[in-house]
Order: C-alpha cells, then sequence, then structure tokens
C-alpha cells in the first residue's frame, strides 16, 4: 500500500451520521445567538461619553456631519413584533478596493436595550448584507463574549485567543477587523475623534491575550472607510420615481469625481447620471455627496445602483460600490 | 471593488448559501468528516468540527460565492479545527496529568468499529505524532490528493514550506510506521 491507500484505508469504515438538519439549523438560528460569557481577552475601546451616547444617533446623523450617511432604511429593519424591541444600528464590514481593505457600512436590527451587544454580534458574525463585504474576525463560535461600557470605556471581550491565533488572518484584515470592532462599538463612523487601545503585537506573534494593553492612537480622519458607499441606495422595492443616491465619499486629499448610474443585470446602463464633486473641504474628510437618480423611465425589474468615484492618479483605481434594487410600478 | 466584478457577483448571488450548503453537503460531507478523522481520531467529534464549518461556510457565502472557494474554505476550516482540537486535548491531559499524579486514560473512539484494525489504529497512531504542519500536509496532499499549491494555499503557507514538511513528514512516518509500511509496500 502506498499512503494514499493507507490513508483512505485508514478511514473507509467511517461512516458519519446524517447531520444537514442539524447544520440548517444551527445557520438558521446562528444570527440570533447572543455569547454573553465573561472571559478571554478584553479589548478596549477608549471613548468619549459622546462617542457612547452615539449609539443612539448614528441612525439619524446630519447631513452635514462627513461620513455619517444614514442607514439604507433604519426604520424598516425595526421591529414591531413581539419580542425584543429593535431598532437599526451600524455595523462595519469589510470591503476589497484598488487600494486595498476599507471599511463599509450597513444597518442592521439590533436590540433597543442593548445595540451595544447587537452590533458587535453582527460584527464578529460576518453575514453582511452586500454580497461584497465580509468580517475580518474568523468564524470561531466562541470569538465575541460580549460587551460592556465602564467609565468611558467600551470593553469588548474576545474569547480563546489560540483559536484567532489559528486562523492566522493577513496583518491587514486582522488590523481591518479592529476597525471593525472599534467603528461599531463607538456607533460613529467618520469624524468621531476617538481614541483606541489595539493589541501591541500582531496575529502571527502573538494572539490578543487576558488583560492585554496597547498602544492609544487618536484617530484624526477616516482612512479606514471605503471612499465610496452607496448606503443611500436601498435594496430591495424601488418606485419608478426620482431617487436620492447620498454617500459620504469617503476620504480623500483630493477631491473626486462621483459617478452614479443604475445598470441591469447584462450591465447595460439604464440610467447615468453627470459626474458630481463632492461638497467640502479638502483635507483629510469624508466628503458628502447627493444625487438624484431618475427611475421614471426604467421598467420594472432587478437592477443595481453603482455609485464610483474616479481615480485623479490616473492609475485606473476607481473605487465602486453598488446595492441591488428592484424597480416596481 | 469593480463595476464588473459586482455584476459578477449579483449573478452568481442568485444562489443562496442554503442551496450552497445543501450542495456541498451532499458532495463533501463524508469526505471531509473522514478528513477530520485521520487528526482527531473521534467521528463524533470529527463530525462537529466538519459542521462549525458547514456552519461558518454558509454564514461566509456572500463573501465566497463560488463551489470553488468554499470547497477550499471548508477544508481549510477543516484542518484549522481539527488542530484546535488536538491542542485542546493536549492541554486538557496535561491538566488532568498534573492534577491526578497519572495519564488520563484514553477514552475509545466513539465509533470503535471503524478503527479497530490494527493497520489503520497503527496509520493514526502515527499520524497524532507527528507534528501538525507535517500532519496537515500529508493528509491534504495523500489523502486528498492536493497539489502543493492547493495545499500551500490552504494552510496558507509556502509552497517551498510544503515540500519541507511533507519530506520530513514521509520520513518521519515511515520511521514510526515501520513494518506496517514497509510489509504493505
Amino acid at each position: 500500500m502506498n499512503l494514499h491507500e493507507l490513508l483512505t484505508d485508514a478511514v473507509a469504515d467511517v461512516e458519519p451520521r446524517h447531520a444537514l438538519d442539524e447544520i440548517r439549523a444551527r445557520t438558521s438560528g446562528s444570527r440570533r445567538r447572543w455569547p454573553y460569557a465573561a472571559a478571554g481577552a478584553v479589548l478596549a475601546v477608549a471613548a468619549s461619553f459622546a462617542a457612547f451616547a452615539v449609539l443612539g444617533p448614528d441612525t439619524a446623523p446630519t447631513a452635514t456631519d462627513p461620513g455619517a450617511s444614514t442607514s439604507a432604511s433604519p426604520s424598516a429593519t425595526a421591529s414591531e413584533s413581539a419580542g425584543p424591541q429593535m431598532r437599526a444600528g451600524a455595523v462595519y464590514y469589510i470591503g476589497e478596493t484598488p487600494d486595498g481593505l476599507r471599511l463599509y457600512r450597513e444597518f442592521a436590527p439590533v436590540p433597543v436595550d442593548n445595540p451595544l451587544v447587537g452590533a458587535l454580534t453582527q460584527v464578529f458574525m460576518g453575514d453582511p448584507q452586500d454580497p461584497d463585504y465580509f468580517t475580518g474576525w474568523p468564524p470561531v463560535d466562541s470569538t465575541f463574549l460580549g460587551a460592556e461600557v465602564v467609565d468611558d470605556v467600551i470593553r469588548v471581550e474576545i474569547g480563546d485567543p489560540e483559536n484567532l491565533l489559528e486562523h492566522d488572518p493577513p496583518v491587514e484584515q486582522y488590523a481591518m477587523a479592529i476597525e471593525q470592532v472599534i467603528y461599531t462599538a463607538q456607533g460613529r463612523g467618520a469624524g468621531a475623534a476617538a481614541r483606541a487601545v489595539h493589541p501591541q503585537r500582531k496575529p502571527r506573534q502573538r494572539a490578543a491575550r487576558p488583560g492585554d494593553v496597547g498602544t492609544a492612537r487618536e484617530r484624526r480622519g477616516a482612512g479606514d472607510l471605503g471612499p465610496c458607499l452607496a448606503d443611500h441606495a436601498e435594496r430591495g422595492d424601488a418606485r419608478r420615481q426620482p431617487r436620492a443616491v447620498r454617500g459620504p465619499g469617503g476620504r480623500q486629499l483630493v477631491r473626486r469625481q462621483h459617478r452614479d448610474w443604475v445598470e441591469d443585470l447584462d450591465g447595460t446602463v439604464v440610467v447615468d447620471q453627470t459626474p458630481t464633486i463632492a461638497s467640502g473641504a479638502y483635507g483629510a474628510k469624508l466628503y458628502p455627496y447627493e444625487v438624484t437618480l431618475d427611475l421614471t423611465d426604467v421598467p420594472p425589474g432587478d437592477y443595481l445602483v453603482v455609485s464610483s468615484t474616479d481615480d485623479p492618479s490616473g492609475q485606473n483605481r476607481e473605487h465602486t460600490d453598488s446595492r441591488s434594487i428592484t424597480v416596481v410600478d | 471593488m469593480t463595476t464588473h466584478a459586482l455584476a459578477g457577483a449579483v449573478s452568481a448571488d442568485r444562489w443562496s448559501a442554503d442551496e450552497a450548503l445543501s450542495a456541498l453537503y451532499a458532495a463533501h460531507w463524508r469526505q471531509l468528516v473522514r478528513l477530520a478523522v485521520l487528526p482527531v481520531r473521534d467521528v463524533g467529534t470529527a463530525e462537529e468540527v466538519v459542521q462549525d464549518a458547514f456552519v461558518a461556510m454558509h454564514s461566509r457565502w456572500g463573501r465566497l460565492r463560488d463551489n470553488d472557494k468554499a470547497l477550499a474554505y471548508l477544508r481549510q476550516a477543516v484542518v484549522n479545527r481539527s488542530r484546535s482540537v488536538q491542542r485542546h486535548r493536549v492541554v486538557v491531559d496535561r491538566h488532568l496529568r498534573a492534577s491526578s499524579g497519572r495519564d488520563p486514560e484514553t477514552a475509545p473512539p466513539s465509533d470503535t468499529r471503524a478503527l479497530d484494525a490494527d493497520r489503520r489504529t497503527a496509520v493514526l497512531d502515527a499520524l497524532g505524532q507527528l507534528p501538525d504542519r507535517q500532519r496537515e500536509v500529508l493528509v491534504l496532499r495523500h489523502y486528498l490528493e492536493l497539489s502543493e499549491a492547493e495545499i500551500a494555499d490552504t494552510l496558507g503557507i509556502a509552497r517551498g514550506s510544503v515540500k519541507s514538511h511533507a519530506s520530513r513528514g514521509s520520513a518521519a512516518l515511515r520511521d514510526l510506521l515501520g513494518d506496517v509500511w514497509k510489509d504493505e509496500s
């Protein structure tokens, strides 16, 4: 026998039991699981009282707050049925761009009485609505153990550092995974002045340990956010009428042109929009923009709303974000 | 993210996570459990490991969106989780040994009938004595018959490391198996 035959023979009699039903039960219920154990590593996010308080206001930011654009449809996701009262909370995921990984925001139902844990659970479960987004955290069931606010510090507890280390994520992804937690925990994205306490070493060197205290750094801009975010382009049904598309535009040292359009599933553009320069001053800030796409003459059907920024460097590093919609009469 | 990629994503998005889960389960459940049995031995534990991998794959389907990628992810998750199970056992055994002053009793595998042949037991014992990476490379190469590139991708290591682990692992396994391998060759 060669080694292949030896190994194959060694497990040839193993006949696992049927488990598809169990797996289906777990996948249908996992999104509502709420781990609360109190052990493991601690990722502490220093936040001002204001930062904690914005866990609520993030669902209704002002148009003048750079980067604080509103949800796809916050009110639509609030639950009025029996059970925990829910509202929309901001959850940050990672998306790939020509310039590397960036954070993108979605809104998901979170319980009114504990939006912090609710939003962070979404981060660690990693099931964004947009198929282009993902979470940087590994699929370890016990990763997120809980979160609480103590004085002015948000403590996020992460379990089983060995398991995290086993997945050995790329350093860039690990860094963005931490940013996911910070942005989501603070409930406020760009422009929120806050300090983040990071584990000092990268995962290839050592996993976070209980009681880790890392280096504090000041967040000055929103360099981790995706430069283009069409999060006002709601998913789902859309009326055949003019429709607003807004986004924070992303951090940029020079102003970029935004172009927004609607295309069908074959990639044919059915509504185009004149390129727009985002408003705001130059600097390391987000530039909110808003355009209107007129769907009046668009036949009912499935489409993509696409928002794009150009690349002033001329290297074709255009950033694009999109939402699926269905145009109805 | 490019417009082209996004357009493609919408097309692939028509296959839901649930549909992908069912298809991948039907095609790979048994082989993946057997893959997990090689390092963890116990069939029940192996089933749990693979179940966890399927649940994780389901939650990430929005990112994977492709059967080949999903299968690669499943293999990677099974290997990683199997390694975690083994390391956890080492820690537990060490704790039991320290607290009781004697070696812990070895629990029989839940499916002893499948593992009771001397040769099979010898192979699994020998695999268990290899360093993690050597065992993982040998199993992926000689059980799943993956290429060096696929193994490197699954384990997140360089192809040169795959060769090195394969070479050392084969030599070590041959020594450990002794007559079992020599006699059967």
